[in-house]
C-alpha cells in the first residue's frame, strides 16, 4: 500500500517553511524541548526573506484539520453537544457547561497526548502533542487560528448566557486562559517544570 | 483526478468525520477498559510499544481486518482462488476455514496478463531454473552475476533508451537502497506528496533534504525550488549540491499519471535531476509498452533516473534502475542492495527477459502488441462502464488503475466483504495509507481479463453500489463516461 500525505486544496500562504523531514533534524529530536525558561527559538513566518513558500504537509494525524470541512464538524459537534445539553438545563448555564467539558477534552486531546497513531510514522512525532504536530509545527496558519477562537467564542458564549456573574465567570475564564496560553505560539514545546516532557 | 474527484462533497466529510469520531470514542473506552483489567505480563520492562501509537491498528485496522491480507491458491490470473478465513475476533488471529472462493481478479497488478503461465515465458524460466537454481545464494558483485542478468540488464537498458540498466531482488528496496546513494548530503530532493513510501522510505534514509510539493503540480515545485536554491541549505545556507525531483509515472492510489512534460521543464530550467518511478507505468503505458515517456512524448533522455518495478507488468518480482552509464557504475560500486542484497533469482530474471522479448516482439509474434492493445481497450472499456454506473473513479484514461471513492471507513468495509461474498477480488485503502476522508476501492485491470469478466464485474459493481449506496460520481461522471477514447468492439 502507498503512503499519501496530500489533502484537499489548501490555500497558499504567506509562510515560509523549513524542511521538517531529515531525520534527526533538530526540531523533531526530544532533546530539544526546552524548560520554561529558554523555550525554543521559533521560526517567524515574517523573519525569512524571499516567497514564503509552504512545502506540503506530511503529518497525517493532523493534516485533515487542514480543510474547511474539519472546521464545519468542529463547530457542528459543538451546537449539538450545547442543543444536548440545553434539554436538560437552562440554555444559557449549557454554554458554560459545553464551554468547561470542551475545554477539559480538547485539552487532553490538543495539549496532552503526545505522539501519532500512525505506526508508519516511526515514533517521529512522540514528543510533540498533537497541537504541535498541525502543521508540521508552523505557528499562525488558518487551522491554528481558527482552533484558537474556538475556546475564546465559546468562552463569550458562556459567560454571556449566564449574564456575566462571578460565578461561573470565574470559572470560565480560567478554562479560556489555560487553553489559550497552551495555544499560544511562544508555548510551542515548551514543558512546564518538565511535565508531559516523556 | 482525472476522471474522478478526490475531495469528498461536505455532506460526506461530515458523515465520515462522525465515522471516525465514534470508532475514536469506542476505542478510547475500550482501551480505558483493557488498562485496568490487563495483567501487566514483564514486570519493570518498558513497554516494547507505544499504546497510542499502535491505536489505529488496535482500534480501527482489527475491527476489519478481515478486508485486507486475505491469502490465495494458485497463481492470479483473471480468476483467482481466495481461501475463506474464520469471522473476525477482536485481535485474534484468522484461520483459514479450507473452503475456497473462487473470485474474479481485480486487485492483481497483472496488467499484461503474465501471472499465469505463458506458452513462451514459462518453458524458459524451467529451463534457466535447471540451468541456474532457485537461489544464487550471493549478493551481485560477489558471485551473484549470471549471463542471464548481465543480458536482461542490456536488453532493458535498450527498451528503454538509457545506456545501462542494474536490477535489484526487490522493487522496495529499488528505491529505498538506491536514494540514499544518490541524495548524499547537501542534496535536495523534491518528492512529489503521494510519492509511494518506498520512496518515503528512500529519502529518510537519505542524508540530504526533502521537501514535499503538491501532488502533480510543476508550479508549486518550481515556487519551492526557487525559494530553495535561494535560501541555499538549511542553517548554513551554502549553495546545494545538487537537486533531485522523484516523481511517479502512475500513482497507484490515484491512477493518476504524472505531468512529465512540466516537471521535464522546470528541471531543465533549474538544472535539476529526475528519478521517475514507472513502478505501475512500465510495460502498461506507451504505444510499446515503454512508460509513461513514450505515452506523453517525452524523450527518456531527458529523465535521469528511470527506476521501475518487475512484479506488476512482468510478472516477476524485483526492480531496476535505467540511467547514464556512469551512474549505473557508481551504483554498482556503492549501493548497498548491489552490494550485500540477495541477486534476483535467475528464474525471475529470465521471465522478465522473456516477458520483455515477448513485449517488444523479439519472440517472433505478436502477442505482445496484442497484450497491450488489450490492455488499453480494457481498461477504458471499464472505466467508462463504471463512470456510466455513476461512482467516482479517479485515474486519467489509458491508465489500468482505477480507484473508486469510498469515502465513508464503514462503507470499505462493507463493500469489501460484500466483493467478496459476491466473487470479486479487489483491494480496498484506508487511511492511513490514504488521506483521513479519501478511502477507496482500487481495481486493476489486466489484459487477460475477458469482456465477459469485465461485463460481469459490472454488474456486480452495480448491485453492490445498489447495496451499499457508493454512487458518488452523480452526473459528472455519466457525462465523462463516454469522453474517453473509443473502444473498438469485441
Amino acid at each position: 500500500s502507498g503512503v499519501s500525505h496530500y489533502f484537499s486544496a489548501v490555500p497558499e500562504r504567506d509562510i515560509v517553511y523549513w524542511s521538517v523531514h531529515t531525520a534527526g533534524s533538530g526540531a523533531l529530536s526530544a532533546s530539544t524541548v526546552p524548560s520554561l525558561w529558554c523555550a525554543a527559538p521559533m521560526e517567524s513566518p515574517r523573519s525569512q526573506a524571499g516567497l514564503g513558500i509552504k512545502a506540503s504537509e506530511a503529518n497525517k494525524n493532523t493534516n485533515w484539520l487542514d480543510s474547511p470541512a474539519a472546521w464545519v464538524y468542529y463547530v457542528a459537534l459543538l451546537l449539538l453537544s450545547w442543543l444536548l445539553v440545553s434539554s436538560f438545563t437552562d440554555p444559557g448555564i449549557a454554554w458554560t457547561y459545553v464551554h468547561i467539558a470542551h475545554g477539559v477534552l480538547t485539552y487532553i486531546i490538543f495539549h496532552w497526548v503526545k505522539g501519532s497513531p500512525i505506526a508508519n510514522d516511526q515514533g517521529v512525532y512522540d514528543s510533540q502533542t498533537f497541537w504541535e504536530q498541525i502543521d508540521d509545527g508552523q505557528q499562525f496558519t488558518p487551522a491554528r487560528k481558527f482552533l484558537t477562537a474556538v475556546p475564546v467564542v465559546l468562552f463569550l458564549l458562556a459567560s454571556n448566557g449566564t449574564d456575566y456573574r462571578r460565578q461561573p465567570l470565574g470559572v470560565n475564564l480560567i478554562v479560556v486562559i489555560v487553553l489559550v496560553i497552551a495555544k499560544l505560539a511562544s508555548m510551542h514545546r515548551v514543558r512546564i517544570l518538565g511535565i508531559n516532557k516523556y | 483526478m482525472g476522471t474522478g474527484t478526490l475531495a469528498p462533497s461536505l455532506k460526506q466529510a461530515l458523515f465520515a468525520y462522525t465515522s471516525f469520531t465514534l470508532l475514536y470514542i469506542f476505542g478510547q473506552f475500550r482501551d480505558f477498559f483493557r488498562k485496568r483489567w490487563s495483567k501487566a505480563s514483564l514486570k519493570g520492562y518498558a513497554p516494547i510499544r507505544q499504546d497510542y501509537e499502535d491505536f489505529y491498528t488496535r482500534r480501527m485496522y482489527y475491527r476489519i481486518h478481515d478486508c485486507f491480507n486475505r491469502p490465495i491458491t494458485g497463481p492470479p490470473s483473471s480468476w483467482m482462488d481466495v481461501l475463506e478465513r474464520t469471522p473476525v475476533n477482536r485481535q485474534e488471529p484468522l484461520t483459514t476455514t479450507g473452503k475456497i472462493k473462487r473470485c474474479l481478479n481485480l486487485g492483481s497488478y497483472n496488467y499484461l496478463g503474465f501471472a499465469s503461465s505463458d506458452p513462451y515465458c514459462t518453458p524458459r524460466v524451467l529451463d534457466t531454473l535447471s540451468q541456474h537454481g532457485w537461489s544464487l545464494c550471493s549478493n551481485r558483485a560477489d558471485a551473484g552475476t549470471t549471463p542471464v542478468h548481465e543480458e536482461l540488464e542490456r536488453e532493458l537498458a535498450s527498451f528503454l533508451g538509457k545506456e545501462a540498466a542494474l536490477t535489484c531482488g526487490m522493487g522496495f528496496a529499488t528505491n529505498s537502497a538506491f536514494l540514499p546513494v544518490l541524495a548524499t548530503p547537501g542534496t535536495l530532493v523534491l518528492s512529489d506528496a503521494l510519492n509511494h513510501s518506498s520512496i518515503v522510505a528512500g529519502v529518510r534514509a537519505a542524508k540530504g533534504t526533502v521537501r514535499v510539493f503538491d501532488h502533480n503540480d510543476p508550479e508549486h515545485l518550481e515556487r519551492l525550488l526557487r525559494t530553495a536554491l535561494v535560501e541555499g541549505q538549511p542553517r548554513i545556507h551554502r549553495p546545494w549540491r545538487k537537486v533531485i525531483i522523484v516523481v511517479e509515472g502512475i500513482y497507484s492510489m490515484e491512477g493518476e499519471v504524472v505531468d512529465l512534460a512540466g516537471f521535464v521543464a522546470v528541471a531543465k530550467k533549474y538544472k535539476a535531476y529526475i528519478w521517475l518511478d514507472e513502478a505501475h507505468s512500465i510495460g502498461a503505458m506507451g504505444a510499446t509498452g515503454r512508460g509513461v515517456c513514450e505515452h506523453l512524448g517525452v524523450s527518456s533522455a531527458d529523465i535521469d533516473v528511470l527506476m521501475g518495478t518487475f512484479s506488476k507488468s512482468f510478472g516477476a518480482c524485483g526492480g531496476y534502475v535505467a540511467a547514464n552509464k556512469d551512474v549505473i557504475d557508481y551504483f554498482k560500486a556503492q549501493c548497498p542492495a548491489h552490494l550485500y542484497a540477495t541477486a534476483m533469482t535467475p528464474p525471475a530474471v529470465q521471465m522478465v527477459l522473456s516477458a520483455l522479448r515477448l513485449i517488444t516482439g523479439a519472440d517472433g509474434s505478436d502477442r505482445g502488441a496484442h497484450k497491450l492493445s488489450q490492455l488499453r481497450t480494457n481498461a477504458n472499456y471499464f472505466r467508462s462502464g463504471l463512470l456510466r454506473l455513476g461512482f467516482n473513479v479517479l485515474g486519467d484514461w489509458d491508465s489500468p488503475v482505477m480507484p473508486v471513492m469510498i469515502f465513508q471507513p464503514a462503507k470499505l468495509s462493507a463493500t469489501s466483504r460484500e466483493m467478496l461474498r459476491l466473487g470479486v477480488a479487489v483491494v480496498e485503502v484506508g487511511f492511513p495509507a490514504t488521506p483521513l476522508l479519501t478511502s477507496r476501492m482500487r481495481v486493476c485491470i489486466s489484459a487477460s481479463h475477458t469482456r465477459q469478466d469485465l461485463d460481469y464485474a459490472l454488474q456486480l459493481f452495480d448491485y453492490v453500489a445498489e447495496r451499499c449506496d457508493i454512487r458518488y460520481g452523480g452526473d459528472t461522471a455519466r457525462a465523462l463516461a463516454n469522453t474517453g477514447p473509443k473502444i473498438q468492439a469485441v
